[in-house]
Formats: structure tokens, sequence, C-alpha cells
């Protein structure tokens, strides 16, 4: 009864998860939450352990210690029970390459025992969304890359699952058919409260499309939260100042304030690096009683994958 | 169970008619029928005469055909699952492990089947034609009930046999080594022991092994031995099935060949 109620809010919940090879921990001491109805990215450079947290959650792994559960259902014990609600995209698009690319969709919509009728209605659908209904009767293996994710991820959604995994979903895919497929699982995810699980390298993707992100190096969570509060768990405080009358005298005034880390000016623009826990108040107050007129404040935004980079390298230092 | 099962038939069935897209390969598929056809169903009712449906010799379709047929199925569909990279695919859905495993090896059975018997109805036609004597000629009932026995047994064992080689292997070459290699042991034994009876034991031994030949085996009904060979092929293949079953889990098995 606890968990159908737990499952009703929060789709996927892992707690201290931990898988070893050997001496290698591939995923170590995970825990996270990831309420119904959202767009999950788990972000991480290559062996971060992106893929065996999927695999742990399909139950196709088996933890070295902690637990999760899927709606509710655990992994291991009713994995049935999870693998009927879920539709996954792996590293490898998993498509039979001696089935048209019309037969690889009805035989996963036989796998999850959709009726007959309303298993054309669902393959017409999907391949219509893929641009791909021109070619249903083609085999995928002369396709492209990008058409075969399509189609790949056509097959993960042909059942209406509860809960999309998604391994790199966009990878290999153009620009357009990239849009496509995000703008795609941004709308079932409003219209139907489906939940998506997504591994990405696409920093732009996660920011821009993930309500949550984990980010994980060596099997270890660096940062949680949304797009916005990893940012802020980053060091990265940068302000941009404009104004009249600064002088160099000004420019060193600045330099020298106990909380400024560094400080560069481009005419009437003055772009200063803060130490992480400063206001940047404190310095415009300072700025105004100089007699600089001040027009405008606002922070710089790094690129997301520069946090990226910020999060991931500083705990390989810390190492 | 029963749909999973016959939703992955005819996944492998729809695979298996869809293989030979162009003209080149469907010719190239048709080599071993009707080699089969050639050297088991035409030759030996003719040059073998009434022997043919009287005594055992036609259970060398029964044996050959299965054999041959369902250990290059397996591993092409297991292993090459894998080679494909679908096999993890297959893993994540709601398929349970042995809707999976029994959806693969039932193809091939049925198939092997299916071209034993009708390798079998084709040379009793032949033998008819060459020796027509009024009437339709047919095995008796115990040659016929061997070959039936033959053909089911051994077509499980070998699926079974290909199935717990594939799990072990991580190309699809290496699978057909190691099940022609299985498969060639027992030849190669049964060489070695003739060899080694004829020119390397003892006189005593040779003339004991000959004298117990002769008394037992020789004055042996087809009965008796068939009913012999037949437990063993029975035991074989049970023990071969429960290992396929322990071990064809998904969280056993490695799911892609890196």
């Amino acid at each position: 009864m606890e968990t159908k109620q737990r499952s009703n809010s929060v789709a996927i919940c892992i707690k201290n998860l931990s898988c070893y090879f050997g001496a290698l921990k591939a995923v170590d001491d995970i825990s996270m939450e990831i309420p119904s109805g959202t767009i999950f990215g788990l972000l991480g450079p290559n062996g971060a352990g992106k893929t065996t947290t999927i695999r742990l959650l399909l139950g196709l792994l088996k933890p070295t210690s902690g637990s999760a559960e899927i709606l509710g259902f655990n992994p291991w014990t009713n994995g049935q029970e999870v693998r009927s609600r879920i539709g996954v995209l792996l590293e490898n698009t998993g498509l039979y390459e001696n089935l048209t690319a019309e037969e690889n969709l009805d035989f996963y919509g036989r796998v999850n025992r959709m009726p007959s009728v309303r298993r054309q209605e669902r393959i017409e659908e999907l391949l219509t969304l893929t641009e791909l209904w021109g070619r249903r009767k083609e085999f995928p293996a002369t396709w492209s890359k990008g058409m075969r994710q399509k189609l790949a991820l056509a097959r993960a959604m042909i059942h209406l699952p509860q809960v999309l995994l998604l391994d790199e979903p966009t990878v290999g895919l153009d620009v357009n058919a990239a849009v496509a497929i995000r703008d795609y699982l941004h709308q079932i995810v409003k219209k139907d409260g489906v939940t998506v699980f997504l591994t990405t390298h696409n920093m732009t993707e996660a920011e821009k499309y993930c309500n949550n992100i984990t980010v994980i190096k060596n099997g270890r969570m660096v940062a949680h939260g949304t797009p916005e509060s990893i940012r802020s768990q980053t060091s990265i405080n940068r302000w941009e100042v404009r104004g009249g009358c600064i002088d160099h005298a000004i420019l060193e005034m600045v330099r020298k304030q106990a909380n400024v880390l560094s400080v560069n000016q481009d005419n009437d623009l003055l772009i200063v690096d803060l130490r992480p826990d400063s206001n940047i108040s404190v310095l415009v107050k300072l700025l105004v009683d100089e007699g600089v007129q001040v027009w405008g404040v606002r922070p710089m935004r790094d690129n997301f994958e520069e946090v990226f980079l910020e999060l991931t390298e500083e705990k390989n230092n810390d190492k | 169970m029963i749909n999973d099962i016959l939703t992955m038939i005819w996944k492998e069935n729809l695979e298996y008619s869809n293989q030979s897209k162009n003209l080149r390969e469907k010719i190239t598929g048709m080599i071993f029928p009707f080699l089969s056809l050639g050297l088991l169903a035409i030759v030996p009712p003719l040059s073998l005469g009434s022997d043919w449906i009287k005594s055992p010799f036609s259970l060398v379709i029964s044996i050959l055909v299965p054999l041959i047929t369902v250990t290059m199925s397996i591993p092409l569909s297991l292993v090459g699952e894998r080679e494909r990279k679908t096999l993890e695919t297959l893993f994540a859905s709601r398929l349970p492990d042995r809707a999976i495993l029994f959806g693969t090896m039932f193809p091939p059975i049925i198939r092997a089947s299916k071209i034993s018997f009708f390798v079998h109805l084709v040379s009793l036609v032949t033998y008819n034609i060459a020796q027509w004597s009024g009437n339709l000629s047919f095995y008796p009932s115990e040659i016929l009930f061997a070959n039936l026995a033959t053909i089911i047994l051994l077509s499980i064992s070998a699926a079974s046999l290909g199935v717990l080689v594939s799990l072990q292997t991580t190309s699809l070459r290496q699978a057909m080594n190691y099940l022609n290699a299985i498969l060639m042991a027992p030849v190669i034994i049964f060489g070695i022991a003739i060899y080694l009876i004829g020119n390397v034991f003892p006189d005593p031994w040779r003339v004991a092994f000959e004298n117990w030949f002769e008394k037992e085996v020789m004055t042996a009904n087809f009965q008796q031995v068939f009913t012999t060979i037949s437990f063993v092929l029975l035991l074989i293949t049970l023990i071969l099935l429960v290992l396929v079953l322990l071990r064809f889990k998904r969280s056993l098995v490695k799911p892609d060949c890196s």
C-alpha cells in the first residue's frame, strides 16, 4: 500500500545503490528520487556509470548493495512488472535487421500484448511522427544512424509506457530530428504524465529539457538538483556591471576588494568574478559611493558545459 | 507465457523467412535441403532396396537432419542476437526468460522435424516407385517409432546443446566451432576405439571383446537395442534441458559480445 502511494508521486526511487565489478566501482552509493511526469537527466563523462545505472534499473544487473524502485516495484524481485511499464532505448538501437521498420514495431507491440487494431494505429502514429511512415516496408539495416535511432525511439514508446529509460536518445540525430524528438518527449511528459529518465552528453539538451539533473563521475554523484541549483553549486559567481565614469583608479579599487577574485574592463563594462559566497550589492554600493554611474548589473551565465566540466574536474582534483 | 512464446516464434520465423532477401541467397539457402533430399531420400532407397524400410538404415535421416539443422540454427538466433546487439533490448522487455528461451528453441526444432518428415516421405515415395509390388510399402511400426523418437529427442538435445554452447561463446564462428567439435567427438572416439581394439589391445582382450559383441550385441533384437538407446537419449535430453533452464536467465547471460 505504502509502495503504491509513493509510486503516485515518485516514479523512480534509488537508495544507496552500488554496483561493483571486482575492484571497479561502476556505481557507488547513488541515491535520488525522480518525481512522476518529469524529465530527468543523468549526466557524466564516458565510463561514469550511466549505462550501468540503466541496466540496474532494468533488473539486468544485480546491485552489490542498495535498492531501487520503479513505479513502486523492485526491478530485481518484480522485474516483469517494471519492464512491462517502461520503454527502453539502450546504447545500441536493438533493431532487428531482418525485420522491416513496421515489423520491428509490430514485434514489440505484440511483446507488450497490444491488441492488433491498437498496435496498427500506434505504429502509424509513431512512424508518422518520426517521418518514417513512407519507409515502413524497408529494412533498417540500410538506414542512417539517425533514422535507426528514431525508429528505436518509436519502438520504446509503442506501448505508451509510464516511464521511458533512454540512453543517449538524440545521439547521431540531425538538429531537426533531435529537436522534434525532444519536443515530443516534452509533449508526452506534459500530456500523458510520462516520466523520462535519460542519459546524455549534450549539456544544452540537459539544461533546456530536464527538470532535474544528476551529474555522476566515477560512479559517484557529483551534483543533483534542478539545472539552476546545479549552477549554484559551482564556484562561478561572475557579474557584468555596466556604467559610466569607470577609470583606472576605480578599476584598481575594485581589484583590491577582499571579495573580488578578478576584474576586467571593456570600455564601460566591468566583468567581475566574486568569491562564491559574496554578494554583488556590496560592490555596487561601493561603486556608486565612488561616483560611478551604474546603468545595469546582471549575472553572467556560464555555458552549462563549463558548469559540468567544473563539477567533474573539481571532484577529480579532490581525488 | 504461451502467448509470449508464440510471439517469439512469430519473430524468429519472420526473421528466418526475411533472411534470404535476394535470389542468390535464396538459391544458396536451397542447397542443404536439396543435398539432404538427394543423399538421404533418393540414393539410399535405390541402392539398399527392401533393407531401406525393413532395417534401421532410415534412422540416418532422423539422426543427421535434426543434428545439422538445429545446431546450425540455434547459434544463429542466440549468438546472432548478441552480435546484432538486439539481445539486451529483448531482455529489457517484459518477456519472461523462459518465453525467450523456448521461443528461440522451438522454431529450429519444428523446422528440423518438418524437414526430417519430408525427407522420409520422399525416401518412401522413391522406394515405392523403384520397388513397386502392387501395394504401398511403409516402415514397420518399430522402425517408425524409432524414427519419430529419434527426431524429437535429438532435436531437443541439439537445441539445448546449441543454447548452452551459445551462452558460453562470444561469436557465431566460435559457437559453430565448439558445436562441430562436440558433434564430431563421438565419431572420433568411436574411430579411436575401433583402432585400439584392432591394433593395440592384446589378443586375449580383443577376442573377449569380439565374443561379447557377437553374443550380446549381434543377437539382441532391434527393439531391445533401440529401447536402451532411447532411454539414454531421453536421459541426456532431460539433463541438457534442466541445465539450459538453470543457465538461461537474463541476470546470468552477458547481453553483448564486448
